[in-house]
């Protein structure tokens, strides 16, 4: 698209100047904006952006965090700071993600942890593992699969970036965790461009890098801090992640996002898988106004696998979209991806997949499966699958399925006497239970109980246990 | 077996007539089973046997046009599903569905606790529930593993049949309807089953409505009542007997064809 300048209204020259850093990341980050700048905000015209709700963004809104906020006196530590005492310290500030990360402590531990605050990196506990770099900039990796103009203003404001490099033969016992807050603007106040008093844009962002033969499990979660804007005024979080994942390496990648009701999120996660590595990436979308993955995997190297997941869940007015990419580029590759979603109330759901087999990736294998569950009358889910074969010699499938709760299965549950809003969430959660059965850490499993408790407008089930919970429910029979 | 003790508790179906895409089925059906009791429905194929099942459970898509149906006083064909399977009734389905992710003993237990026959007076429930469980699973040969999958899942037509009778004696129901409960149960399975329910009518006076084309449940299965049911009306009922009679003559005496010289 070949557009006039648009207004860059906060998302200035200024603005871009004003993030400290070197010259040659002043540089880039002004290429980038004057990139974007053209371009402007996509068009829902454009087929990656179809359905989506892009053209309600209102970027007059926000401004970028163009300052590191300060950090809150509770997180404020000494040198060598433990995860525990990280941990502890959420509790008052974010206490969702104080759960979830209690949670992976305990399933799996951590071994590493960094927590960033709108994208500026404020924390890590072991820096020979997870890193905040604003010297080097990724970038190269999402370039690969085409920026479009969101992931240009991107690269305009991410202060820096959280690396995490293991080099090689390495097994890291322990998930390493990145944690990304969203805390209000220090300073409110708008700018010429801007309406009124302007809300916090963040942009983080996130390198990981696993050597040859390595295995890791590795967390990425959006948060917000309550109370703040950015949990009950609008926000906007743009992110992305670059994920290499080198030869016979093995690592997982579990992205939470629990944004507030009223957040915009835009996320770019990009990965590379050498020769026989293999790569899991689970998603877990609860949160958020508008929450946009795209999801983008090449397997560069023979033999190599990557397992797409993701569990999305939305209620009141919500959208989650989700694009994806499953790219053969070598021969015997396999890739697997299923993606669950439900949606309650006016909430929509898109979701866009393509399988693209390279000449000359024979006897590889892709599979694509999007399942939706449309939960009330004024809730729509879009699914549309594609695939782009340019070799014989293959395997492939993909299926789709939109569609209310099983009226067999309520009934079977009710017809034991399970009154009908309780069958439905058992009949939800079931539908669910499958990908927390997948899921490479026990943390996302809460979170979408939760989510699904909460959507069903009532409390979460009991656990079975060793009696009949019979008075827990009296309040429905 | 008629125990005959607290009527009050019995099915009554007093001229249910009921439709199915705006065309009737049930014409006007009239039947009773007091506690104890075993009643069986007999007759061909495409009769309405398994529309007076889901007419009584309430699946919706089935229309009651006239008549009634309670247990004691207690009118149900009003009622949502729940509410009749909380008063005491149950059907045994006769194609158990699968609900993916729902393991059979959350099930089974988060159903106990909406059900009054499955607590005792106040409101805890009858003996240890495990221990219960895992008697009943004996008693019935059901593979104890397969309770912790989800409902129905990969599991055979036999299987699914001993579930079904499973959870007939874990919610303890004051009126088990069975529909087909032998179809896809092999004869040890059948005996098995029968003779579990037998006991039940015995232990806490289930009263049973088992809907069956064949002979053979009820030669395990002692029926005190058989009615037989042709194009959506009782057309005959009489003893225990009648089932062998059946047998040897099959239905062609009620459908009006011609008896064989």
């Amino acid at each position: 698209m070949v557009g006039e300048l648009i207004e860059p209204g906060a998302f200035s020259e200024d603005q871009v100047a004003a993030i400290s850093g070197e010259e040659f990341s002043k540089k880039r980050r002004t290429a980038s904006l004057s990139r974007f700048l053209e371009l402007g905000l996509p068009s829902q015209a454009e087929e990656d952006w179809r359905y989506s709700r892009i053209e309600e963004l209102d970027l007059a809104n926000f401004r970028p965090t163009v300052e590191r906020p300060s950090l809150p006196a509770s997180m404020q530590f000494g040198d060598g700071v433990g995860v525990r005492e990280v941990i502890n310290a959420l509790e008052i500030l974010a206490p969702r993600a104080y759960v979830a990360l209690v949670r992976l402590l305990s399933d799996n531990g951590i071994a590493a942890l960094a927590v960033t605050l709108n994208g500026w990196g404020v924390l890590t506990t072991d820096s020979s593992v997870v890193a905040v770099d604003h010297t080097t900039f990724g970038g190269g990796l999402s370039q690969s699969f085409g920026l479009d103009s969101v992931g240009e203003l991107a690269q305009a404001f991410q202060p820096e970036s959280v690396t995490v490099s293991l080099p090689d033969g390495v097994r890291m016992e322990g998930a390493v965790a990145v944690l990304h807050l969203l805390v209000d603007l220090p300073d409110r106040s708008g700018l010429p461009g801007t309406q009124g008093a302007a809300l916090a844009a963040s942009f983080p962002s996130s390198r990981i890098e696993v050597g040859e033969g390595s295995q890791v499990d590795l967390v990425e979660m959006f948060f917000p801090i309550p109370g703040s804007s950015a949990n009950d005024l609008a926000s906007l979080v743009v992110a992305q992640s670059e994920i290499s994942v080198g030869q016979a390496a093995n690592a997982t990648l579990t992205t939470v996002q629990e944004l507030g009701p009223e957040a915009w999120f835009v996320c770019h996660q990009a990965s590379d898988v050498a020769k026989d590595a293999s790569f899991t990436s689970f998603t877990v979308s609860v949160g958020g106004h508008y929450s946009r993955f795209r999801t983008d995997s090449r397997l560069s190297g023979t033999g190599g696998e990557t397992r797409l997941l993701a569990s999305y869940i939305g209620s009141d007015s919500q959208m989650h979209d989700f694009r994806t990419l499953q790219e053969h580029a070598a021969p015997r590759t396999h890739s697997d991806l299923l993606f669950k979603g439900a949606v309650a109330d006016e909430a929509k759901s898109v979701y866009s997949g393509l399988i693209r087999i390279e000449k000359g990736a024979t006897k590889s294998a892709a599979f694509q499966t999007n399942k939706n569950l449309v939960l009330s009358e004024g809730a729509h889910a879009d699914s549309v699958p594609n695939l782009d074969i340019e070799e014989n010699d293959v395997k492939c499938s993909h299926a789709s399925t939109v569609g209310p709760v099983d009226a067999d299965q309520r009934y079977y549950l009710e017809s034991r006497g399970i009154p009908t809003p309780v069958a439905e969430s058992l009949i939800v959660e079931g539908f669910f239970s499958e990908m927390a059965e997948r899921s490479p850490v026990g943390a996302v499993e809460p979170v979408i109980k939760d989510k699904v408790a909460r959507l069903l407008g009532q409390a979460i089930l009991p656990e079975t246990g060793s009696g009949v919970s019979g008075a827990a429910f009296e309040d429905l029979a | 077996m008629s125990t005959g003790n607290d009527n009050a508790l019995s099915l009554v179906v007093t001229g249910l007539k009921a439709s199915v895409g705006g065309t009737e089925i049930l014409h006007g059906i009239d039947l009773e089973v007091r506690p104890g009791q075993v009643v069986a429905i007999m007759g061909p194929n495409g009769s309405g046997k398994s529309t007076l099942s889901h007419v009584l459970m309430g699946r919706s898509g089935y229309t009651v046009t006239e008549g009634s149906a309670r247990i004691g006083d207690t009118s149900f064909l009003e009622m949502p599903v729940w509410e009749r399977a909380r008063l005491g009734l149950f059907v045994a389905h006769q194609y158990p569905v699968e609900v993916p992710g729902v393991p059979m003993e959350k099930a089974l237990e988060i159903a106990a606790g909406f059900q009054a026959g499955a607590t005792d007076d106040a409101g805890g429930p009858i003996g240890d529930w495990k221990e219960r469980l895992s008697r009943e699973v004996k008693n019935v040969g059901f593979e104890p593993a397969m309770l912790s999958r989800a409902m129905n899942a990969d599991l055979s037509g036999g299987e699914k049949k001993r579930n079904e009778t499973l959870q007939i004696t874990m919610l303890r129901p004051k009126i088990a309807v069975l529909d087909e409960i032998d179809s896809g149960l092999d004869v040890d399975g059948l005996k098995v089953v029968a003779k579990r329910l037998e006991r039940a009518t015995d232990e806490w006076g289930l009263g049973v409505l088992a809907i069956t084309h064949y002979n053979r449940l009820l030669t395990e299965l002692h029926a005190d009542i058989i009615h037989v049911m042709v194009s959506g009306r009782i057309v005959a009922t009489g003893g225990p007997e009648m089932a062998t009679q059946l047998e040897a003559t099959g239905y062609a005496q009620y459908i009006g064809e011609p008896t064989p010289a």
